[in-house]
């Protein structure tokens, strides 16, 4: 300890760093001077990319493609500050569907990503259709802004009704049968048990499922030019009507969030029967709920009224080419390869259950499957059926405002209905309180949305 | 003898209250180790332990076999334990400076040193990224560690320690012909150690745990910390629950086992001068 006056601790901090810094060295890492840079959120994604991008590589000598995970939380801030303060971008990324949006703002000129208009237009090599003609429309809506195409789908995300299909057999209750929602709330007041046991999993604090349900009755954020509208007819009459679901003592709803432990164990416990079920959430059960295998099935959406949608829409990804990009026929060509290559569809749709967007991929016979888990039910089948149904979803730059102001509103129309007695749908005084709640929500995202007034 | 014996009392009753409390404290922790027993299956089907046939170790397996968790552990490692030894060396030479040198604008320094801890760290992380960001230190362990080499809570913390040492030790050792950086190193610094102990433990959990700011500057697995590696477990499509509860399990265990060793410094550190001589 004579040369080392720093004591115990802190000698066996050094012994550490020593000892770590000589095992990292034996361990160098790779070198990252790549010809194109992508950046993804998901690790899905980047196992599946990563698996097939040294055949990309292999098909074109001389190109190097740089994968990188990137934090999902951390993705669009990153992106925006980054393009903002001219930093490193890669050069084509992913983000969720819920943050590319805030991608958009400024004059059209300052927007850091490539417009896919005139790429999606053009005919596809070999004299295929231009990917515009291929892929469900109402998908490029939330990438879209001023005219302006900024990114691809990386899905769809058609929405059916997860359920324990063994309780309800027990319960005599026959699913198919349940056309509309009226249906199913009636089903729902018999099937429910206060505390114990609740039809749908629906939250009385959070917009997660009223959102998916806006969409269904053609409702949402925003119109195709960017306007609120998030407190228009529709919106108005989906919350006087959700929030008697959720609410009051005769709810049918409950929620102990959406995904995590709790959530894994109350599917367990059936104490919710039903769960809105995208394609990507219908893995989640397969991989966090697996001793549930046969005893899960889905069902349709119910429909708002007879000759409405059967589906609505929750969650996506979005693929953007940044403008900082040298190489743009070759991150096109990469994007195409990663998204079209009939090669790895099997797989990545086997480990994600995600329906690609592009229509004419669906015939590839791995959609087709039987899946154990959901009753030996063709479940890509279902979701091929719904897709085209698919509502559109408008974006706007403020767009996480807008999910948390409705959140909010939500909120607000809860604790009137719990404090002014519980009423049934078309209560004239509830109705005009919703209204009102909703209106001044959505001045709130009005008033954000007017500082970005390009 | 009535005395004594509510005093057994009183004792026995403080012991199973602690016993209680200890239960309390412990089980979430049993509870984790019982869950990294369990098959990925298994993961949430027991309350607590499983059958001894479904116990397992195949989440440990996983663990180091599908993700690069040892590499993941070693950055954590490297990259605390130098964060740690560079904080205290700069810390402590700041704090022996502000503790034993009479210069102009030394009160205003500490002052505005201090008024920094009042700034969330969030507030500098923009302007931090650019600077590092041009001098080319982003997505490398210098990105990691030079911005923490000096702690301001170390600084003041050392000031504090420093200021009890004798000004008579430091002109002895002066008249004995010691320059000053030999005084810091031979004299100050050994009389420190309770602190330097302490000191280690909190910056060593500090550097550890820290999440946010290795998320904004690394870019590839390779140089990811432990808990930014076992957040990629956490994926949007699939939580990996069991490897990412062996994985915190893991990750918690050096910070307790440093405890264990260094438990006699640190405690000494914290108690340092609350005693009267």
């Amino acid at each position: 300890m004579r040369y080392f006056p720093f004591g115990r601790a802190a000698l066996s901090i050094l012994a550490l760093a020593v000892t770590s810094g000589g095992w990292l060295a034996l361990q160098p890492k790779p070198k990252h001077h790549a010809t194109l840079t992508y950046w993804t959120f998901a690790t899905t994604h980047y196992d599946s990319y990563k698996k097939i991008i040294p055949e990309f590589e292999r098909q074109n000598p001389g190109v190097t493609v740089d994968l990188e995970l990137v934090s999902l939380n951390a993705l669009a801030s990153r992106m925006q500050s980054a393009m903002l303060a001219d930093l490193d971008v890669p050069d084509l990324f992913e983000v969720e569907i819920g943050q590319s949006a805030a991608l958009f703002r400024g004059p059209t000129k300052d927007i850091g990503l490539v417009d896919l208009g005139p790429r999606l237009h053009a005919p596809g090599p070999d004299g295929t259709p231009p990917l515009w003609d291929r892929v469900v429309h109402a998908r490029f809506a939330p990438y879209t802004n001023r005219g302006h195409i900024y990114g691809l789908p990386h899905d769809i995300h058609a929405v059916q009704l997860a359920y324990r299909r063994d309780i309800f057999e027990k319960a005599g209750v026959d699913v198919r049968k349940i056309k509309t929602w009226d249906d199913f709330v009636q089903v729902g007041r018999k099937m429910t048990i206060p505390g114990k046991q609740y039809m749908m999993e629906m939250s009385d604090s959070d917009a997660t499922v009223l959102e998916p349900m806006l969409f269904q009755r053609g409702g949402g954020y925003f119109d195709a030019d960017g306007h609120v509208i998030m407190d228009n007819e529709i919106a108005v009459q989906t919350m006087c009507w959700y929030v008697p679901l959720v609410a009051g003592p005769h709810k049918i709803g409950d929620s102990v969030g959406y995904f995590g432990q709790v959530q894994t164990k109350a599917v367990e416990d059936g104490y919710m029967l039903c769960y809105i079920c995208p394609d990507w959430r219908s893995k989640n059960f397969e991989n966090d709920v697996s001793h549930m295998k046969g005893k899960m099935a889905l069902m349709p959406m119910p429909l708002a009224a007879p000759g409405g949608n059967p589906t609505t829409s929750w969650g996506g990804t979005m693929l953007g080419f940044t403008k900082h990009n040298n190489h743009q026929d070759l991150a096109w060509k990469l994007a195409m390869f990663l998204y079209l290559d009939k090669s790895q569809l099997a797989d990545r749709y086997r480990s994600t259950n995600i329906l690609p967007p592009v229509k004419d991929l669906w015939s590839d016979p791995v959609f087709h499957e039987r899946r154990a888990y959901w009753s030996n039910e063709k479940i890509g089948d279902s979701y091929i059926r719904l897709a085209p149904n698919v509502p559109a979803h408008y974006s706007n730059p403020v767009i996480q405002t807008a999910t948390d102001k409705l959140s909010q509103a939500l909120v607000d129309c809860v604790h009137y209905y719990n404090t002014h007695g519980y009423v049934d749908h078309g209560d004239a005084q509830f109705e005009s309180y919703v209204r009102s709640r909703m209106k001044m929500r959505a001045d709130e995202v009005r008033a954000m949305a007017r500082r970005d007034s390009y | 003898m009535n005395t004594e014996r509510s005093v057994q009392t009183g004792r026995t009753a403080l012991t199973i209250t602690m016993f209680l409390l200890a239960a309390i404290v412990l089980t979430p922790l049993v509870w984790l180790v019982a869950a990294t027993l369990k098959s990925s299956d298994d993961m949430f089907h027991y309350t607590f332990f499983p059958p001894v046939s479904h116990l397992t170790l195949s989440e440990y397996h996983d663990l180091f076999t599908k993700s690069p968790f040892a590499r993941y552990l070693a950055n954590s490692v490297f990259v605390t334990s130098v964060t740690v030894m560079v904080q205290l060396f700069f810390s402590s030479l700041a704090g022996f400076a502000l503790a034993k040198y009479e210069f102009k604008g030394k009160n205003i320094i500490v002052a505005i040193m201090l008024a920094t801890l009042l700034l969330p760290g969030q507030l500098t992380m923009a302007p931090l990224y650019d600077l590092l960001y041009h001098m080319k230190m982003v997505d490398s362990y210098a990105g990691l560690i030079v911005p923490g080499a000096v702690s301001v809570f170390g600084i003041f913390l050392f000031r504090q320690s420093i200021q009890q040492v004798p000004d008579e030790l430091l002109q002895a050792a002066r008249i004995d012909g010691c320059s000053e950086f030999q005084i810091y190193w031979d004299i100050v610094m050994p009389v420190s150690r309770p602190m330097i102990g302490a000191f280690c433990l909190i910056s060593f959990m500090g550097a550890w745990n820290s999440f946010l700011w290795p998320q904004i500057i690394l870019h590839h697995a390779e140089l990811f910390t432990l808990p930014i590696g076992l957040n990629q477990l956490v994926s949007i499509y699939q939580t990996q629950y069991g490897m990412l509860m062996a994985g915190t399990l893991l990750g918690v265990l050096p910070v307790v086992f440093l405890f264990v060793l260094l438990q006699k410094e640190f405690v000494a550190g914290l108690t340092a001068g609350a005693v009267k001589g």
